[in-house]
C-alpha cells in the first residue's frame, strides 16, 4: 500500500528526516516510537503533504502513485488520513459545512454524487457511535472550544466518516484522560479490518495496549533504526531510549 | 453654476477624506446627467411613499460628502419620500437602476423618516446601476424609533458608484445601516451619522468581497449627546488587485459624557496584489467616554487551510470556506433576515 524510499526532508532549512525506508501493507498496524524531535511528526506531515515541509530526496508510493507528487487534498482522497496532534479550530466553519465539503470532495475524486443531505444526516448518526461524539460537539464550528479529549473524538468521527485505507495516528494519546483514551483508541480499533493500516505515533505503550501494533519502529536523528515486534515496546517503557542514543550515536 | 464646475468641485487624491477614491477622476469624463430610476416596493399600508421636489426638501448635510451631495443636489428634480409609521414587518426595498456606462452620471436621491416608536427595515440594492452613479440619502429617525437599513450590490457596477448617507438619530432611537458589496466594481460608500438624542444607539456593518475593484467605505459617527453608543464593525476579503479601503472617524463633542464607541476594521488579502487601507480615526473631547478603535490585514490561516485539504477538501472549496467564515461576524449582525440568508447562502456548501 505505502512505500517510503530514503525519504529526506527539511523545514526552515533543517534537515529532519534523512532517509527513512519504510513498506506498509494492508492489514497491518505500525507503530512508529522515538524520543522527541527525533522525526516522528515531520514523517506524518511530509506525508500527508504540509507545505511547510520541503522533502529533497527519496520516493514515496501509495496504491502504485507517486504520493509526492499529489496536492494534500488527493492524497487524502486517495485514502490518506492524518489524526493530527494538535487538531486546528476553524471558528465560523460548522462541522456540518465541514463534514460535506470533506465526504463530497472524496466523493467527487471517486466520480461519485454529492451525498443528500438525508444521507449524509444518516452516515453521520451512525459514525458517531463509534467515538461516542454527542450531538453539540457536530453543530458547532470545527473543533472550537472543545476540550482535548472532544478534539481528539473528532478526529476519529471524522476517520469513521471518511473511511481511510491509510491511517496515520500522531500523538492521538497526547492530551488524553483514560477514559477519552479508551474511547478513541476503540474507535480506531473498531474501524480496522483487513483493508486498511495503521500507523500510530507516540511515545508511551498505553495506546498500543489498545492498538496492539504488528511492527516497531524505533525513529532517532531521522532514520528508522531498529524494528521489531511489540515486545520492543515494554523494553522501551522499563528502560527509555537512552540505550538507542548511545547504541546510534550521531 | 454650471454642472461641470460641480463634478470640477469633486474632491481629489488630495483631499483628506478621499486619501483612497479620487471623486473627480473616477466621474470625469461626463457627457450625460440622468436622473436613476427607482422602483420601490412595500409601500403602503402605514409607510406612506410620496415623490417630492427637492425644493421642497431639506438640505442634506455632509462632512465627508458635500461637493457629492451639492451635485446631486443640482441635477436632481425628484425625491423619493419614504415615511415609516408603526410597525412594518416586511421591509421595504428600494431598487436603483440606470443605464449608459461610464460617461453618463445617474443621480438619486431618497429621504426616509422613521416616525416617533416606528420600527422598520429597508433594503436598497445598487445591482441595477449601470451607469456612473451618484446617489444621495438622508435619514432621519425619530424618537424611540428603530430603523434597520441595509445597501446590497452582488453584481459588478461596470461604473463607480457613489453612495453618500447622512442620517440623524433622535432620542432613545435606533438605527443600523448594513453595506455590502459582493465583487464590487468602483464603489465609494459615504455614512455620517449624528447622534442627536440622549440613549441613542447606532450600528454600522460592513461587508465586502473583491476579488478586483474598488471599495470604500467612509464613515463618520459625531457623539453630540451623552449616553450614546456606536459599534462598527467592517470586514473585507480582497483578492486579485482588489482595493479595499475603510476609512472611520469617530468624533465625541465635549458634551457627549458617557459616550460608548467601538470601530473595528479586519481585511483579509488573498492576493499579493490585493491592497487593505484603514485609517481610523478618534476624536474625543469628553473626558467620561469608552472609546476604541482596531484595525487588522491578514492572510488566510495555513494550518486551517492544510487541515481541511488534509480531509479532502479541496484548495479552493477549502479557502471559499474560510473566507466565509472571516465575514460570517458581520453576516450574522445584518438585521434584515433575507439578506443575511441571502448573503450567507453565497457561501454554502451544496
Amino acid at each position: 500500500m505505502l512505500k517510503i524510499e530514503n525519504l529526506h526532508a527539511t523545514v526552515e532549512g533543517k534537515e529532519i528526516l534523512r532517509g527513512i525506508n519504510l513498506e506498509i501493507n494492508e492489514g497491518e498496524v505500525h507503530a512508529i516510537m522515538g524520543p522527541n524531535g527525533s522525526g516522528k511528526s515531520t514523517l506524518s506531515a511530509v506525508l500527508a503533504g504540509n507545505p511547510a515541509y520541503t522533502v529533497t530526496e527519496g520516493k514515496v508510493t501509495f496504491n502504485g502513485k507517486d504520493l509526492l507528487a499529489m496536492s494534500p487534498e488527493d492524497r487524502a482522497n486517495e485514502g490518506l488520513f492524518l489524526s493530527f496532534q494538535y487538531p486546528v479550530e476553524i471558528p465560523g466553519v460548522s462541522m456540518t459545512n465541514f463534514m460535506k465539503a470533506a465526504l463530497n470532495g472524496k466523493r467527487k475524486y471517486q466520480g461519485l454524487e454529492p451525498l443528500s443531505a438525508s444521507e449524509f444526516l444518516k452516515l453521520q448518526r451512525e459514525k458517531k457511535k463509534f467515538v461516542e461524539i454527542n450531538n453539540d460537539l457536530t453543530n458547532r464550528s470545527v473543533n472550537e472550544g472543545f476540550s482535548g479529549g472532544e478534539k481528539k473524538k473528532n478526529e476519529i468521527f471524522q476517520m469513521a466518516m471518511l473511511e481511510p485505507t491509510l491511517r496515520i495516528l500522531d500523538e492521538t494519546d497526547s492530551g488524553l484522560d483514560i477514559d477519552a483514551l479508551r474511547i478513541v483508541a476503540t474507535g480506531v480499533t473498531k474501524l480496522k479490518n483487513e483493508k486498511n493500516a495503521t500507523i500510530v505515533i507516540t511515545h508511551y505503550q498505553r495506546l498500543l495496549d489498545y492498538i496492539v501494533p504488528d511492527f516497531v519502529h524505533i525513529l532517532y536523528h531521522g532514520r528508522i533504526v531498529m524494528t521489531d515486534t511489540k515486545d520492543l515496546v515494554q523494553k522501551l517503557e522499563k528502560d527509555g531510549y537512552d540505550w538507542i542514543k548511545e547504541q546510534f550515536p550521531d | 453654476m454650471q454642472i461641470n464646475d460641480y463634478i470640477e468641485a469633486l474632491p481629489t487624491h488630495r483631499d483628506e477624506n478621499y486619501l483612497y477614491t479620487d471623486a473627480r477622476d473616477a466621474m470625469e469624463p461626463v457627457e450625460d446627467v440622468v436622473n436613476a430610476s427607482i422602483d420601490a416596493t412595500g409601500i403602503g399600508g402605514s409607510v406612506v411613499g410620496k415623490v417630492l421636489n427637492v425644493a421642497d426638501c431639506g438640505a442634506v448635510e455632509s462632512a465627508i460628502a458635500q461637493e457629492l451631495v451639492n451635485l446631486n443636489t443640482v441635477v436632481i428634480s425628484d425625491v423619493l419620500g419614504i415615511e415609516f409609521n408603526e410597525e412594518n414587518p416586511t421591509p421595504v426595498e428600494v431598487m436603483l437602476s440606470s443605464e449608459g456606462g461610464k460617461s453618463v452620471l445617474a443621480q438619486s436621491r431618497v429621504d426616509i423618516v422613521a416616525t416617533e416608536n416606528s420600527k422598520s427595515q429597508m433594503i436598497v440594492r445598487t445591482n441595477g446601476l449601470k451607469s456612473a452613479a451618484n446617489c444621495v440619502m438622508s435619514i432621519d429617525v425619530k424618537a424611540n424609533a428603530t430603523l434597520d437599513v441595509v445597501f446590497v450590490q452582488t453584481e459588478k457596477n461596470d461604473a463607480p458608484v457613489f453612495v453618500s448617507t447622512t442620517a440623524n438619530v433622535a432620542e432613545g432611537a435606533k438605527l443600523s445601516i448594513s453595506t455590502i458589496n459582493i465583487n464590487p466594481g468602483f464603489v465609494r460608500n459615504n455614512v455620517q451619522v449624528n447622534l442627536e438624542g440622549e440613549h441613542s444607539h447606532l450600528a454600522l456593518n460592513g461587508v465586502y468581497e473583491a476579488d478586483g475593484g474598488h471599495v470604500d467605505n467612509t464613515t463618520l459617527v459625531n457623539h453630540l449627546v451623552p449616553n450614546c453608543t456606536s459599534e462598527e464593525l467592517y470586514k473585507g476579503v480582497l483578492n486579485g488587485d482588489a482595493k479595499g479601503a475603510f476609512a472611520g472617524r469617530i468624533v465625541v463633542a465635549p458634551d457627549a459624557q458617557k459616550t460608548s464607541a467601538q470601530q473595528t476594521n479586519r481585511n483579509m488579502l488573498l492576493s499579493t496584489d490585493a491592497h487593505a487601507y484603514a485609517k481610523p480615526q478618534l476624536e474625543i473631547y469628553a473626558d467620561d467616554v469608552k472609546c476604541s478603535h482596531g484595525a487588522t490585514s491578514g492572510q488566510i490561516d495555513q494550518t486551517q487551510l492544510f487541515y481541511m485539504q488534509q480531509r479532502g477538501i479541496d484548495k479552493q472549496t477549502a479557502m471559499r470556506l474560510l473566507t466565509s467564515a472571516f465575514a460570517l461576524e458581520v453576516v450574522n449582525k445584518i438585521p434584515v433576515e433575507s439578506v443575511r440568508n441571502e448573503i450567507a447562502s453565497l457561501a454554502n456548501i451544496e
